[in-house]
């Protein structure tokens, strides 16, 4: 689905901070949102955690530079980053092409937090930004 | 907020930004896709929020040589000098070009952050000398009614050939031809502030009709060269990549930056290049001072070495201790590493090195402009 240009993938979980995450198995993957991608503009690098750090829920996970600025990417869980996407040091732009394909980290997690929002709650969150 | 003539153009197609008190693009598709027209093709920007302080009497000539830097009595109408303005301590107030427009008419134009500190000191500097002494002389802010389109690239002169039918062979920089545009005069300057040849369109509408006509005419006309709408983010990644200074980042009078740098003078800029020094001017005293006695600082251009950007504001560090900080730094898309500007204290040996939010990160002083010459920009090999 879409709010005016931003797409939204049904059956994805969101942040308020624009971060989407998908839980199987007790491992979440994480990405940035449509929205977020293009907020930031071209994405120029992603700076990648490290495979085995320990990350707390809503700090920060990693950093993605566009041309314009730094933007952070809070975890949505607290765990272990288990796998970081590598292809991203060398094809950064992936983050505005595919936002939804081109995944950062892949977390361990402890619990599955029970506060993000689904699909059409952040389909809502948008549109309510959109009105500011 | 002030809104531009093409504010409902920009906003449907662009993604805005409040800049110096302005609503403008920050970009249209993105910045790598413009930044790239611009070096390979044609890019337009809508600049219309820079200053243009129009200066008027037989007493304009002569207030402005004594205000300005460089020796604006040269050019003929119509075409500009790049002059700066200084204050009493030989600090950068601005970088301006300033056209003579004959009839004893001057136009400068200045940054937009700069603008209304320049209109109200040039005002007040009028009132003053009009206490002692007879002055003729109007001046006169026309920013709010002038529009400003920037076409860059190697393709802006074939293209501003077909719109506008003249000969444009031969003309030297910053000068300026009056052209047409439905029966109204339009300057069309030769200038920019990408790297690469272009040209600048100055022009009073009436009203946003006539303003965006113009704009979509070009845009139309300019189909077949491609032709990308460029915003603000683009302007910035073009100006680093030629290594040129925006006030505000590497020039400025106070202590805006931070505790590491003072104020800036030309010598530290490395915009000597404006200064005229066989005239008096505001300034000049303390310039004669600092040259005798040598710089401190100077500013330079980096190259990261290492895959990170350096951000205003970062500290450069040379065998473990600072000597310096970043003014301007972005990636940009044509080269494969990023680019930073700042100043640095003179005499420090060895390899640098930037902190980049608690990371150093090795770089390298190189010459400007950052993209290959021979390649890019104005002076390519065909």
């Amino acid at each position: 689905m879409f709010v005016g240009e931003y797409e939204i993938k049904e059956g994805l979980k969101y942040t308020k901070t624009h971060e989407w995450a998908n839980v199987i198995d007790g491992t979440m993957t994480v990405g940035v949102t449509d929205f977020a991608s293009k907020e930031m503009g071209d994405v120029a690098f992603v700076e990648l955690p490290e495979v085995g750090k320990s990350v707390e829920k809503n700090e920060m996970l990693c950093e993605i530079e566009s041309v314009k600025a730094v933007s952070e990417v809070e975890s949505p869980a607290s765990g272990t980053v288990s796998e970081v996407n590598m292809e991203l040091e060398d094809l950064p732009e992936k983050i505005n092409d595919e936002p939804y394909s081109a995944w950062i980290v892949k977390i361990k997690i402890k619990d599955e937090p029970s506060d993000l929002l689904g699909a059409d709650e952040y389909k809502a969150f948008i549109e309510g930004l959109d009105k500011d | 907020m002030k809104r531009l003539p093409l504010d409902k153009w920009h906003s449907k197609y662009g993604k805005m930004e409040d800049f110096a008190g302005w609503h403008m693009p920050l970009w249209y598709d993105g910045i790598k896709q413009e930044h790239m027209a611009v070096r390979n093709g044609v890019g337009m920007f809508d600049v219309s929020h820079m200053g243009e302080i129009i200066f008027k009497g037989p007493d304009a000539l002569v207030f402005l040589q004594w205000t300005t830097t460089n020796d604006i009595s040269k050019p003929p109408p119509i075409s500009g000098t790049y002059t700066l303005v200084l204050n009493e301590r030989g600090a950068i107030k601005d970088e301006t070009l300033v056209y003579n427009m004959g009839n004893d008419t001057y136009m400068m134009v200045c940054d937009a952050v700069a603008r209304p500190k320049l209109t109200s000191y040039f005002k007040a500097l009028k009132e003053t000398i009009g206490r002692f002494a007879e002055i003729d002389l109007k001046v006169d802010d026309q920013t709010d009614t002038t529009c400003l389109y920037s076409i860059q690239g190697p393709k802006a002169h074939q293209l501003c050939n077909d719109i506008f039918d003249i000969n444009l062979n031969e003309m030297w920089w910053f000068q300026a031809k009056e052209v047409h545009f439905g029966g109204k005069g339009v300057i069309l300057s030769k200038s920019g502030y990408t790297g690469e040849n272009g040209f600048e369109l100055f022009f009073i509408p009436d009203g946003d009709k006539e303003a965006t006509d113009l704009w979509e005419h070009i845009i139309h006309m300019g189909k077949k060269y491609s032709i990308t709408p460029c915003g603000l983010g683009a302007r910035d990644t073009l100006r680093i990549e030629s290594g040129y200074t925006l006030y505000g980042n590497e020039t400025y009078e106070g202590q805006i930056m931070s505790e590491w740098v003072d104020e800036i003078t030309p010598f530290e800029a490395g915009l000597d290049f404006a200064l005229f020094m066989e005239k008096e001017f505001i300034g000049r005293d303390s310039l004669m001072m600092q040259k005798k006695e040598g710089i401190k600082k100077k500013l330079v251009h980096m190259k990261l070495i290492e895959k990170s950007i350096s951000r205003s504001g970062d500290k450069i560090y040379c065998n473990g201790k600072p000597i310096g900080i970043v003014t301007s730094g972005t990636k940009t898309p044509l080269l494969d590493h990023s680019v930073a500007i700042g100043y640095v204290d003179i005499g420090n040996e060895g390899e640098i090195y930037i902190d980049i939010r608690g990371k150093m990160r090795k770089a390298q002083i190189v010459d400007a402009p950052f993209y290959n010459p021979k390649r890019f920009g104005a002076y390519r090999e065909m």
